[in-house]
C-alpha cells in the first residue's frame, strides 16, 4: 500500500465561468473570449498579468461559458481580474464565476443545483 | 503592532489523497471508504474499451432505487420513539436536510450509525441547550457548532434526562427542514415503503428516482498508466496518477482532450503516453445514493472484470458527495468555502489492485 | 444566519433600474440588501435634514419563486449614509431623532480628520464609509480605528466604482490596502454601490476581491456575510443599554441555561433582545459604554 497526500496549494485551479453582456445578442468566438480574458489580466496587472498562462479547456459559444485552467498561484489574480472586467469593446459585460475548484472532476456534479420541486 | 500588510494571494487550501492498494489486501480500506461516505450525490462509472456496460454492472444500475423527500419535517419527529425503534434501529437510515447551505444555514443529518448530527449557528446552539463542539473551521470566532445525538443509545428513551433535554431543545427552537431520506431495512429485501407511510399522514412526502445518464465515446485517447506506480517514470513510459485524475475529470466534464487546440487557447491535451481506444462508455446516476448502491456497483464491475466481460484495462468509479453535508467520511466534519468538494474515485485494475483518489475542499479534514 | 448581504444598493427615483439591481442581487445569491440613501444633512435652512427611508422594491412572484423553492427569504433593509464635515451636521445625526431612527442601518462618511475621529470615538453609527475613489482627505491613524473596532463599528469598502473605471480602481485598491494595514482584515464589509445591475458581482467573487485587498480567505468571506450580520445586530442594540448588557451575560453562560438578566433600561428603548453578539469583541468595552449610558 502506498499513499500520497498533497495538502495546501493545488498545482492547478479550475474556474467555470460565464460572460454576460447587457446586450444579450452578442456573439463571441473562442479567440475573442481568450482576448477578453487577456485584456482583463492586462488592465489589472500589466504585461506580467497578460502573460499568465490560462487554458480554455471547454468553450460553449451559445452561452459564452467556459471552463478555465490556471496555475494555483495565479488563481486569486485571475478571479480578481475577471471580477473587475466591466466593458468589452465599449459594451458593458460581466463575468459570472459559477464554480471554482482545484479538482476538475468536481465540475461534473453540483449538488447545490439539485432542486427538487414538488410543485 | 507592526503596520505592514502582507497580501497573501495563495488560493484556498485543498487536499488530494492518492492511495494505491489491492482489493485482496487485508488492510485495504476500500470498503470502509465506500461505506463511510454516507451522502452521495452522483456516481459515475467509466469503462474504456466497451460500447455497453458489462452485464452485472448494467444490472445494478437498472435496479430501481428510490429515495424520498419529506417537506417541513420538525426535528422532534427524528426522536420519535416509534421512528427510532422501527427505522433507525432496524436498518440503515440516511437522512440529510435539503436546500440548506452549510456555510449559511443550519444543516441536519442522520447517519446510518444512528447518530443525529446538527451543524448549527451560534444562536441556535445557545437556544438549543445541548452540548456540542465548536466547528473545526472557525475555532477563533466560534460561530458554528456541531451537536451529536446518539439515537440508538439504550438510555435515549422518553422519561430519561438526556432524551427530555433534547426534546425540549427541539420544541423550543422549532427547528425544521426538508429532508432527503433513504432507508435500507437490515437483512430482508423488503422495500423502504414503511418509512414513507410513517411520515405520509402528517407531512408532504415525495418519491424520487435517481436520474440516469449514459454517454458513449468513440476514438478516445487513453493515458497509459502503470498499476504499480503512482509517480512518473524516468523514461516517460506511463502517466502519473495526478495526470490521469485530471484527464478523467476532463472526460467527465465533456472536454475534448484528443487534440490540443491552438497554443493561445489551451495547452491541455491528453497526457502522454496514450493509446487510442475505439469506444468507451460512461454511465452516471444522480440523486441521493446510499453507499450500498455504490458498493454493489463496485462488486459488479470487479466480477465483470474477473469474468472477462469487458476487454478494458481498467474501470473508474467516481462518487461525488453532497457539498453541504455536515460530514464527509464517517464523522469527519465537512464545510463549504468556495466549493464543498468531497469526492472520491476508484481506479480498478484487472489485477485487483486499485488506486483511490480522495479529494476534499478547503473546510475539510484530511480523509 | 450568515447569509450573503450587499449593504449598499444606492436608492434612486429610477425604480426600473433599482428593480433590476435588486433582481440581479437575488439571482447572484444574495439574501439581503440595503437600499442606501446618501445625504449631506443640514445644507439648506428649514429643509428636513434627512429624508424618510425608501420603500422596499416590490418584487414579482417570478423573481421570488426560485428563492421560495429553496425555503429562503429575501430581506430588504434601509440604510442612511450621512456625509459629515462639520459639528453641526454631526449633531443632526442623533439616532434617536426621527426620521434617522427609522432607518435599519446608519452609516457616516466623514470628510475630515476631526469628523473621522468623532465617528470612531463616539458617534452612534454602524458603518464608517470612506470615499475611497480618490485620495483620502486625511491620513488614517491606528488609534481611532482601534477604538472603532472595539466599539463594533464596521468599515465599508465598495467595489462597483472599481469596476467602472480603472483610475477609481487604482485609488480603491490603494486605499483599501491602506485601511487593511490598520484593521488587519477585521471589521470590514464589502458592498457594491452598484448603479447598474451589470455592475453587481456574486458574493464569492466579491470575497475573492477581498483577498486582493489583503484579507485572508476566511476574513474575505466574512466581509460579505458574517460581518454584515454583525452590522445589523449592532444596529439593533444601538443606543440601548439593555441589548448590550444582555450580550455579555449570555456569552459567559453555559449553553442550555438561558436567562437574561434585565437591567432597568436607561432609555425607553424596547427593542427585541438579540442573543448573539456575532463579532462583538468580548472585552469590557461594550459594558463600559453601557454603564455610562445608565448614569
Amino acid at each position: 500500500m502506498k499513499r500520497i497526500v498533497s495538502k495546501g496549494d493545488a498545482p492547478y485551479y479550475y474556474l467555470k465561468v460565464l460572460l454576460e453582456f447587457e446586450d444579450k445578442t452578442m456573439a463571441v468566438d473562442v479567440l475573442t473570449f481568450r482576448t477578453v480574458i487577456m485584456k482583463a489580466m492586462m488592465s489589472m496587472y500589466g504585461e506580467v498579468g497578460a502573460a499568465v498562462q490560462i487554458d480554455i479547456l471547454k468553450y460553449e459559444d451559445k452561452t459564452i461559458s467556459a471552463i478555465l485552467r490556471v496555475a494555483g498561484s495565479n488563481m486569486v489574480k485571475l478571479w480578481g481580474a475577471l471580477t473587475m472586467l466591466s466593458y468589452y469593446d465599449e459594451k458593458p459585460c460581466a463575468f459570472r464565476v459559477h464554480q471554482v475548484s482545484p479538482f476538475l472532476m468536481a465540475f461534473a456534479a453540483s449538488s447545490r443545483q439539485l432542486l427538487l420541486h414538488t410543485e | 503592532m507592526s503596520l505592514t500588510l502582507k497580501v497573501d494571494l495563495s488560493p484556498p487550501r485543498s487536499k488530494l489523497v492518492i492511495e494505491k492498494s489491492s482489493f485482496d489486501d487485508e488492510k485495504s480500506r476500500h470498503r470502509k471508504n465506500v461505506e463511510e461516505h454516507y451522502f452521495n450525490h452522483k456516481m459515475e462509472l467509466f469503462i474504456p474499451g466497451c460500447a455497453e456496460l458489462p452485464p452485472s454492472a448494467q444490472a445494478v444500475f437498472d435496479m430501481s432505487d428510490d429515495f424520498y423527500i419529506i417537506k417541513d419535517l420538525p426535528l422532534t419527529e427524528l426522536i420519535n420513539k416509534d421512528f427510532i425503534e422501527n427505522f433507525v434501529k432496524k436498518g440503515s437510515l440516511y437522512m440529510l436536510s435539503h436546500n440548506t447551505h452549510i456555510d449559511k444555514h443550519n444543516v441536519y443529518a442522520v447517519l446510518p450509525t444512528g447518530k443525529l448530527i446538527l451543524s448549527v449557528h451560534k444562536d441556535t446552539y445557545e437556544e438549543l441547550g445541548l452540548v456540542g463542539q465548536p466547528s473545526q473551521f472557525n475555532r477563533k470566532v466560534k460561530r458554528k457548532f456541531v451537536v451529536e445525538v446518539d439515537l440508538t443509545q439504550d438510555i435515549f428513551v422518553p422519561g430519561k434526562k438526556n432524551y427530555e433535554r433534547v426534546k425540549k431543545g427541539f420544541q423550543r427552537t422549532e427547528l425544521k427542514a426538508d429532508f432527503l431520506l433513504s432507508w435500507k431495512p437490515r437483512g430482508t429485501r423488503q422495500s423502504a415503503g414503511p418509512v414513507l407511510s410513517h411520515f405520509e399522514d402528517s407531512y408532504r412526502c415525495d418519491r424520487r428516482s435517481q436520474v440516469q445518464q449514459t454517454n458513449k465515446h468513440t476514438e478516445l485517447l487513453l493515458p497509459v498508466v502503470n498499476s504499480s506506480e503512482l509517480e512518473e517514470s524516468d523514461d516517460g513510459e506511463w502517466c502519473t496518477a495526478r495526470e490521469w485524475y485530471e484527464w478523467l475529470g476532463a472526460v467527465s466534464c465533456g472536454i475534448n482532450c484528443n487534440e490540443a487546440p491552438e497554443h493561445y487557447i489551451s495547452r491541455y491535451s491528453c497526457p502522454k503516453p496514450n493509446k487510442l481506444t475505439a469506444t468507451a462508455v460512461r454511465r452516471s446516476m444522480t440523486g441521493f445514493i446510499a453507499p450500498g448502491r455504490v458498493w454493489a456497483v463496485l462488486e459488479a464491475v470487479r466480477s465483470d472484470m474477473r469474468d472477462n466481460q469487458c476487454p478494458s484495462p481498467w474501470a473508474a468509479l467516481t462518487v461525488h458527495g453532497f457539498a453541504d453535508s455536515p460530514v464527509s467520511w464517517a464523522r469527519r466534519e465537512h464545510g463549504f468555502h468556495h466549493g464543498g468538494e468531497n469526492l472520491y474515485t476508484l481506479l480498478i485494475f484487472r489485477d485487483s489492485t486499485y488506486w483511490l483518489f480522495q479529494a476534499v475542499g478547503t473546510n475539510d479534514i484530511c480523509p | 444566519m450568515a447569509r450573503f448581504c450587499d449593504f449598499n444598493v444606492p436608492y434612486s427615483e429610477n425604480t426600473e433600474n433599482l428593480h433590476q439591481i435588486v433582481e440581479m442581487a437575488i439571482k447572484l445569491g444574495y439574501e439581503s440588501v440595503a437600499l442606501n440613501c446618501c445625504v449631506t444633512p443640514g445644507t439648506k435652512k428649514g429643509q428636513a435634514a434627512v429624508p424618510s427611508p425608501p420603500k422596499p422594491v416590490e418584487l414579482s412572484q417570478a423573481t421570488l419563486a426560485p428563492l421560495m423553492a429553496q425555503r429562503k427569504t429575501f430581506q430588504q433593509l434601509t440604510r442612511l449614509t450621512a456625509i459629515i464635515e462639520t459639528n453641526e451636521q454631526k449633531y443632526k445625526l442623533n439616532p434617536n431623532n426621527p426620521p434617522v431612527n427609522t432607518y435599519d442601518i446608519l452609516a457616516v462618511q466623514p470628510l475630515n480628520m476631526k469628523m473621522f475621529e468623532a465617528a470612531c470615538h463616539d458617534l452612534e453609527v454602524d458603518i464608517i464609509s470612506l470615499d475611497m475613489t480618490q485620495k483620502l482627505p486625511f491620513l488614517l491613524k491606528l488609534t481611532p480605528i482601534k477604538r472603532a473596532i472595539a466599539r463594533g463599528i464596521r468599515f465599508e469598502i465598495v467595489y462597483a466604482p472599481a469596476i467602472r473605471d480603472s483610475t477609481l480602481r487604482r485609488y480603491i485598491i490603494s486605499n483599501a490596502t491602506d485601511l487593511m494595514t490598520f484593521c488587519k482584515g477585521k471589521n470590514i464589509i464589502l458592498s457594491s454601490q452598484a448603479e447598474k445591475a451589470i455592475e453587481l458581482r456574486g458574493p464569492h467573487d466579491v470575497a475573492n476581491l477581498g483577498v486582493l485587498f489583503g484579507m485572508n480567505q476566511a476574513q474575505a468571506k466574512d466581509a460579505v456575510s458574517v460581518n454584515c450580520r454583525a452590522v445589523l445586530l449592532h444596529a439593533e442594540t444601538r443606543g440601548s443599554a439593555v441589548g448590550v448588557i444582555s450580550i455579555e451575560r449570555i456569552m459567559k453562560q453555559t449553553p442550555g441555561v438561558i436567562s437574561v438578566e434585565r437591567i432597568p433600561p436607561a432609555s425607553a428603548d424596547k427593542r427585541t433582545l438579540e442573543k448573539d453578539s456575532g463579532e462583538d469583541p468580548p472585552g469590557k468595552k461594550p459594558k463600559m459604554t453601557a454603564q455610562k449610558k445608565i448614569k
